[in-house]
């Protein structure tokens, strides 16, 4: 893709988004000038994009529904939960236009279809009136004739300016306008579009061109149709019509009135260039003509002024200005030279533009206001330097061990010092490289949040719930890969929210609740954890439904069922295989429970808590690590070889007394303030061979995850590092129980425990 | 046969060329890349065919026997030299 391309992909991006926001604003928070104008213009800018990157189905429909915003910001057309639906809809074609575009570099060969249909239904809530066009031609004189005409018509006739003339010998006529755009199937149905065209009569111009940019050779499908045709005939609209009536979808007509016609025109099209760049040649030639002292000055303002005025004329004001800018230069030197290259490079830029470009020069000069500018950098490049700062660590915790032995070694404190000394500046300046590596992929939660206000306004208006959503922590940030891997699993807690948590209105007004309900997500710091919480004023969460539902699902034996606590009943939640909702609905009944979201979250190293009020609403609380490229492990040893385990697993390290610990059947336990804790020897675990030392103290490490919780036994604490954890691979990749890998300073391979696959 | 390699580098349009020729067409092309189309012989062009032509981004040799196709597309066709 080039340049222009991704830039077209970005900026479509951030104003869909923006159009997207302020549609639901407008529709919650009612009309306001402000915000029309801004969807307006986000639309109307999309449109020119996607107009210079040339996706005429986009800008089709784009079209449309600008028109119909155009009528809404002037008050003749009111913008209910219809209209804004079409205009959501829209923006969400677009929106897959945009990932069809990025990834294919083009648009679907259907595109044409769908765009002209949904034109259709957004043209449809605009206000019928015949007239409006002759009243905003009295307006604007210049432009007679041409408001009422589509501008893929009044481009084309510019385009074809002189062949339509040629055509045309007996001055101005009626004329009628046809696109066709075939199906890229017709050929299969044995249509020959190239043969109905010929068929035309009275044929003025004929247009043809690919829909969409052919790509290289070898994936050209010879039998997908990807042509438009654009023609003007001198026949009446009704031949037309009746020509092409088996491909009633596939073409447009427009009559064309005779001053639309260039022969009436004072528009000029792009038949002048020709003649414009002569005369900026002129102007050159008489620039280059040396030694001319007397009238110098003379011809410095003339030239100027001529080729200024072709220039306004060939619509091309911006070149125009540079043109009598450098002119005043040049008078104000008595030099020629600063006229003469304006003059050539004006000339370059005339002929090398095509005619389409001025019509595309607003929008073109839109996208590139001063806004706030970032630089772009592909994900990639991002990636690969968190990568080289990861190994970089590793490296700094290399030389680390390595200086720890030649302290050792060497006698002169002298030396040990100055190598320390070193290692300590590398060591800050690793640390610091990595974090601020780390910082270019931190982005905001108001990245995540976006997509949310439209999610809970469809959702409401499917489920006839009326919802507020209110969010905070918009700024907090976090790793662009969290904030990725957040998305599904918080879409399905909002989803569970609005479907399970909120009661429809008239259970609330029952209830003595507002009608609106809340549904709040809110992200925050928390040390070096992050906090992700959704909360809703629904009608929370039944322990005794749960149990019910859960011996009804056999998820627990009865006896273990009846000695939870509530909230523990409340957790069961998120077991697998169960869902509390009575219906399967296509809202949150999709096969994804909240044991997806706790899969979800703990993959990334978080934690999910559900605390729930019967009557009074949930809060499901996500606590996260703020990235998962470096993890935070402990090194400990048991059977002579070292272990990793994650830290975010690890809740305490204990040394238990022999006498505390009792073995229930055959397994040694322990109590640790009220909770039995199974003891799992490491060593036995590994197969490796344990020390009898059972008169002494054990150490064990409290292992919590997935809601259980176990203690491992192991001989020796070592370290705690940040290591950059990588998969097992090759042989390995099949190998249970493991996390994954580091390299250790000494260059010995650690292997990281996976406490899930541990803990019984 | 309507399509046809003539000489080296040159594919020929013969007679009428339907919808079918289109993939032949485009076999050859892909085949020799660079190859010039002459169309001069092409009494009748499908426009699966002149798609194909289009796709390859180069102009063919002479004018085409198509009348219509002369009059109308060719002044539209991407001069010679312009491949892409």
């Amino acid at each position: 893709m080039s340049a222009l391309e991704d830039q077209f992909v970005a900026e479509a991006r951030e104003l869909i988004r923006q159009a997207t926001d302020n549609l639901i604003a407008l529709e919650r928070d009612g009309m306001s000038s402000d915000r029309i104008d801004s969807v307006f213009r986000a639309f109307h800018t999309l449109k020119g994009s996607a107009g210079v990157v040339e996706l005429p189905a986009m800008s089709l429909v784009l079209h449309a529904a600008e028109d119909v915003l155009d009528n809404v910001r002037h008050g003749t057309l009111v913008a209910g939960a219809e209209m804004v639906d079409a205009a959501l809809a829209c923006l969400d074609q677009v929106s897959r236009w945009v990932d069809n575009f990025e990834a294919a570099g083009a648009l679907p060969s259907q595109a044409g279809e769908d765009s002209r249909a949904m034109a259709q239904r957004l043209r449809a809530f605009l206000p019928r009136s015949g007239d409006q066009i002759v009243s905003s031609a009295s307006d604007l004189p210049k432009e007679k004739g041409q408001g009422s005409l589509p501008e893929w018509v009044s481009r084309l006739i510019a385009a074809e300016r002189d062949t339509i003339t040629s055509q045309m010998p007996k001055g101005p006529m009626a004329a009628t306008a046809i696109s066709y755009e075939p199906f890229a199937g017709c050929f299969y149905n044995g249509d020959d579009p190239v043969q109905l065209m010929r068929q035309v009569p009275g044929l003025l111009a004929l247009q043809i061109e690919p829909r969409e940019p052919f790509g290289p050779l070898a994936d050209i499908d010879p039998y997908a149709c990807n042509l438009r045709l654009r023609a003007v005939s001198s026949g009446s609209r009704d031949e037309i019509a009746a020509l092409f009536r088996l491909v009633p979808d596939q073409i447009e007509i427009i009559s064309v009135p005779p001053e639309a016609l260039p022969a009436a025109k004072m528009h000029l099209g792009s038949g002048d260039q020709p003649l414009i760049c002569k005369v900026i040649e002129a102007q050159c030639e008489l620039m280059r003509i040396p030694d001319r002292a007397d009238d110098l000055a003379g011809c410095i303002g003339a030239a100027a002024r001529v080729a200024e005025n072709a220039l306004r004329h060939g619509q091309r004001p911006d070149l125009a200005d540079t043109v009598k800018h450098a002119g005043a230069l040049a008078l104000g030197q008595r030099d020629a030279g600063p006229l003469l290259s304006a003059l050539e490079k004006a000339l370059a830029a005339f002929t090398s533009t095509p005619s389409t470009m001025a019509v595309n020069g607003e929008s073109q000069a839109a996208s590139e206001r001063p806004a706030d500018r970032v630089l772009r950098v592909s994900e990639a490049k991002i990636e690969a330097l968190v990568n080289l700062a990861g190994e970089l660590v590793v490296a700094r915790n290399a030389l680390s061990y390595s200086v720890g032995q030649v302290e050792r070694k060497l006698d002169s404190g002298e030396v040990a010092r100055s190598i320390q000394r070193d290692r300590d500046a590398i060591d800050r300046l690793v640390t610091e490289l990595h974090g601020a590596v780390l910082q270019l992929r931190m982005v905001p939660f108001s990245q995540l949040f976006g997509s949310f206000p439209r999610l809970v306004r469809d959702l409401a208006r499917q489920l006839d719930k009326k919802v507020a959503l209110v969010t905070s922590g918009e700024t907090t940030e976090a790793d662009k890969t969290i904030i990725d891997r957040l998305f599904e699993p918080m879409v399905h807690l909002v989803r569970n929210a609005l479907d399970h948590g909120i009661e429809d209105p008239g259970q609330r007004r029952a209830a003595g609740k507002p009608e609106a309900a809340k549904i709040s997500i809110a992200a925050s710091r928390s040390g070096d954890r992050l906090l992700v919480e959704v909360t809703d004023d629904g009608r929370g969460i039944d322990p005794s439904v749960v149990r019910r539902k859960a011996s009804e699902r056999q998820i627990l034996p009865p006896d273990e069922l009846a000695a939870l606590s509530d909230e523990a009943a409340v957790d069961l939640v998120f077991s697998a295989g169960f869902s509390t909702a009575s219906t399967v609905s296509d809202i949150s009944g999709r096969g994804f429970g909240m044991d997806v979201v706790r899969t979800a979250i703990e993959q990334i190293g978080g934690r999910v808590s559900l605390h729930s009020n019967v009557g009074v609403g949930t809060t499901v609380r996500l606590e996260l690590p703020m990235t998962i490229a470096m993890s935070r492990i402990m090194v400990v040893e048991a059977g002579g070889q070292s272990f990793g385990i994650a830290m975010e697993a690890v809740s305490e390290t204990v040394r238990v007394a022999p006498d505390r610990v009792s073995t229930i059947k055959n397994n040694a336990a322990f109590v640790l303030r009220d909770r039995v804790v199974p003891i799992i020897s490491l060593a036995e675990l590994m197969k490796l061979p344990r020390r009898k030392r059972d008169a002494e103290p054990r150490l064990l490490v409290v292992m919590e995850a997935a809601g259980r919780i176990a203690a491992l036994e192991i001989d020796a604490v070592r370290d705690r590092l940040d290591v950059v954890l990588k998969p097992m691979q090759g042989l390995l990749a099949g190998a249970r129980g493991y996390a994954g890998t580091t390299l250790l300073g000494n260059g010995q391979v650690l292997l990281v425990l996976d406490v899930k696959e541990i803990l019984p | 046969m309507t399509i046809r390699r003539g000489d080296e580098d040159i594919v020929v349009l013969d007679g009428v060329c339907a919808v079918e020729d289109a993939e032949t067409l485009l076999q050859m092309l892909q085949a020799t890349p660079g190859a010039l189309v002459d169309w001069t012989q092409c009494r009748q062009l499908h426009t699966a065919v002149l798609q194909v032509i289009m796709a390859s981004g180069s102009a063919p040799v002479g004018p085409c026997g198509d009348v219509w196709v002369q009059q109308w597309l060719t002044p539209k066709l991407p001069q010679k030299g312009t491949a892409g």
